[in-house]
């Protein structure tokens, strides 16, 4: 008994410590690691006091393996169906331990046990049912429309008695058609509790139904007397309470109105504010689309906000290209994330960390609040009710004194959403018709990579005229609008990458061309030889990591038949491994190296820094074939002019 | 009885001082930790598994296959998201 509480303890410090250490991103994962090796010790133990099960090792295998599934396959996206799914296993794991625990207990066994067994069998069936319908909404199995039958909350409520009458009765009289009531009424209460909850409210409703499996997990200890489950439940149970306040707060409305559910009706905005901003004074431009690369190129301090809608339009990626391309020009680049921005709590920063966004620079509402009004552009990705400034005037309104990012304080804001529809409130956003708002309406991933390429372009026309100083020296021009004619008329182009463009640091130049030319409508395709950069997949490593999409790469072995087809082969900071003597050295000696056969072509066009060998020795006999036009010289300089006359000529073509 | 109920008061007070001090950059990490927590039930059904006769037996098993899904996925997910937000300090270099 001493061994088990003691040993009880230690698992209970364990997790709390593990807790501990998730208040710091740094530190969180080992937190996590404490509380799973916790957990290990705990069932280590559980078996200590029940002597080894085979049959219990084999399901708890099976259950593992579920799990690790499950565990790995999910993406970040789907996380808030997957605590929903856990959380429904948790709570019907508690009600069976209880009704097993029900079946064996006579009849003798004190009223405290089938008080907390019934109660624990009631709430985790209800946790079950809840949590697995929520799941299959947010899967978008089940349609996510709150669904509001006629008297609703009567229904619930009258569940609720009948619930309770049914565990008092119980009490009175221990027959096995009591418990068997208690599931299918609490079994019932828990579906309609999640049917009548939509989209937005979702983060309110994990929350809750976590913080109801601890519980679950605490009644059901206290029924089979286990110190260890009745903490550890209550230890969840209060985190899912705390979770469930912040995101109640969040939106300014109460748990029971959440639950109760609300029907979408469109409000319009306020006249009063509409027109002007919320008083704080400040005069501010009026701006339209046009001005838009003007003031990201003039700003200094960018915030983004991100709502649902860029994870539902996959946009993450583009926005973090963007956020790339900003910040290498010296810019500071945060993100303002509200709380329930997303489908559960703290949902948002996850999917902007797996985009590779760091951390740091996500700031929560409080902190980013402050910081709008000395902010020159803000980015809004996908998000609605969030940065309503109504919230503050529209009295009456579902989101009147919702705490909201004051986005509209900030000197200009370029809205990408899908449409100018109101948000989950149904209350028409007054920010869009401000004047120093931009709304660009559309799918946000191709708005936002759209801005990225326009900023792109204009950026390299800027350095190219500041390197080349007053004009470019006549043969550099020469050769710019030579191979600026020759992909003008090609239609499929291959890319060939070399450690040189590293060297240049012309990736950001290259990206920018490539999606040039892809929204001219040409074929590109970047070839990869693995030879290329100075560790294996160095190149296509640093033209990811800028956002060139991965089926844009081919390699070696697959590119090489195509080049013969291929109009124009654009070489890019790449010598040894294009060099046509690598392929065959003639003399019947043996190739030293496959190259790409870049030569085989109908046209070569390479930049590259010389005409010097490559480090692996023979003289590149490519550059002085026919067909092949040389344009020497810093990649990071030669690519922008070749893409700012590129753009001349076309621009020409046209009118 | 006393024991237990000692215990949970003093998990959930101690709970409540740590759990309201993460920020929320980690709340879902601390949410989907907290979820595998709840499947801390694994223990009562493995004691429960040991002492059940064999007709309701499969209640016990039941319930230990879905609790230690809910422990082994729920830490699983947490690791895999905790991990991102770690990857810092070696791609901080530009370029």
């Amino acid at each position: 008994m001493y061994l088990e509480l003691l040993v009880a303890a230690l698992v209970t410090i364990g997790f709390l410590a593990g807790i501990r250490l998730m208040q710091s991103p740094e530190t969180a994962l080992w937190g996590n690691r404490l509380g799973a090796a916790s957990m290990a010790v705990a069932i280590v133990l559980a078996f200590h006091l029940t002597g080894i099960m085979l049959s219990a090792v084999v399901y708890l295998a099976i259950g593992a393996v579920v799990g690790i599934v499950i565990g790995r396959k999910v993406r970040m996206i789907q996380m808030p169906q997957t605590v929903a799914l856990f959380n429904g296993l948790g709570g019907g794991a508690s009600a069976l331990v209880a009704a097993t625990a029900m079946a064996m207990e006579g009849a003798a066994a004190p009223w405290v046990f089938w008080l907390t067994a019934a109660l624990a069998l009631g709430i985790g069936v209800l946790t079950f049912t809840g949590s697995i319908l929520a799941a299959l909404k947010l899967q978008a199995w089940v349609s996510q429309r709150p669904v509001i039958l006629k008297g609703h909350g009567a229904i619930l409520a009258a569940l609720l008695l009948i619930g309770i009458a049914l565990v008092a009765l119980l009490l009175v009289e221990r027959t096995p058609a009591y418990p068997i009531a208690i599931a299918v009424v609490f079994a019932v209460y828990g579906v309609l509790m999640a049917l009548r909850i939509g989209g937005a409210d979702m983060p309110v409703v994990i929350s809750l139904l976590n913080s109801l499996s601890g519980v679950a997990a605490a009644v059901s200890g206290m029924a089979v007397g286990n110190p260890l489950l009745t903490g550890v439940g209550a230890l969840v149970g209060v985190a899912g309470m705390i979770l469930t306040q912040v995101m109640c707060r969040a939106m300014n409305r109460s748990l029971a109105a959440v639950l109760s559910g609300f029907e979408v009706k469109p409000t319009p905005a306020p006249v009063s504010g509409s027109a002007d901003l919320p008083g704080d004074g400040r005069e501010r431009k009026r701006v339209s689309e046009d001005d838009l690369i003007t003031l990201l190129q003039q700003a200094k301090k960018i915030v983004f906000v991100p709502g649902y809608g860029m994870a539902l339009a996959q946009a993450q990626q583009s926005v973090r290209t963007l956020a790339n391309a900003l910040e290498r020009d010296g810019k500071e680049v945060t993100f303002g994330i509200h709380p329930v921005a997303g489908r559960m709590p703290g949902h948002m920063n996850v999917l902007l960390a797996e985009a590779g966004i760091k951390f740091r620079k996500l700031r929560d509402m409080r902190l980013i609040n402050p910081e709008f009004s000395e902010t020159d552009v803000v980015i809004v990705v996908g998000a609605c009710d969030v940065i309503n400034p109504a919230a503050a005037t529209a009295e009456g309104t579902p989101i009147y004194g919702m705490p909201v990012l004051h986005a509209a304080e900030a000197n200009a804001v370029v809205v990408c959403n899908l449409d100018e529809k109101p948000g989950y409130s149904g209350v028409e956003n007054s920010l869009y018709r401000q004047e120093h708002v931009i709304t660009l309406w559309g799918d946000a991933k191709e708005t936002i990579s759209r801005i990225t390429n326009d900023y792109r372009a204009a950026r390299g026309t800027i350095a190219a005229e500041r390197t080349a100083g007053e004009a470019p020296a006549a043969d550099e021009s020469a050769a710019a609008n030579a191979i600026a004619g020759a992909l003008r008329e090609a239609e499929r182009i291959i890319v060939v990458p070399g450690y040189g463009m590293a060297l240049a640091r012309a990736q950001e130049a290259l990206k920018t061309l490539i999606d040039i030319l892809e929204s001219h409508g040409k074929e590109v395709t970047v070839a990869l030889h693995p030879l290329a950069g100075r560790i294996l997949g160095h190149v296509p490593f640093l033209l990811v990591d800028i956002g060139v999409q991965l089926d844009k790469f081919d390699f070696l072995a697959n590119v090489n038949p195509r080049f013969a087809d291929t109009d124009v082969a654009l070489v890019v900071g790449a010598c040894d491994i294009t060099n046509p003597v690598a392929m065959d050295p003639g003399d019947g000696q043996p190739a030293p190296m496959p190259a790409l056969r870049v030569s085989e072509a109908k046209r070569v066009l390479v930049c590259n820094l010389n005409d010097r060998p490559g480090p692996s020795g023979p003289a590149n006999p490519l550059y002085a074939m026919q067909h092949v036009t040389a344009f020497w010289g810093d990649a990071a300089h030669t690519l922008p002019l070749i893409t700012e006359r590129y753009l001349e000529a076309s621009a020409t073509a046209k009118t | 009885m006393t024991t237990v109920l000692v215990f949970l008061l003093v998990c959930a007070l101690l709970g409540y001082k740590v759990i309201s001090a993460v920020p929320s950059l980690l709340h879902t990490p601390l949410m989907s930790g907290m979820n595998a927590l709840s499947g801390i039930t694994v223990l009562g059904s493995i004691a429960i598994y040991a002492v059940a006769p064999a007709q309701i037996r499969w209640l016990a098993a039941a319930a230990m296959i879905l609790a230690i899904i809910n422990v082994v996925g729920g830490f699983w997910v947490t690791e895999r998201m905790l991990r991102m937000f770690r990857q810092e300090s070696n791609d901080d270099s530009e370029g």
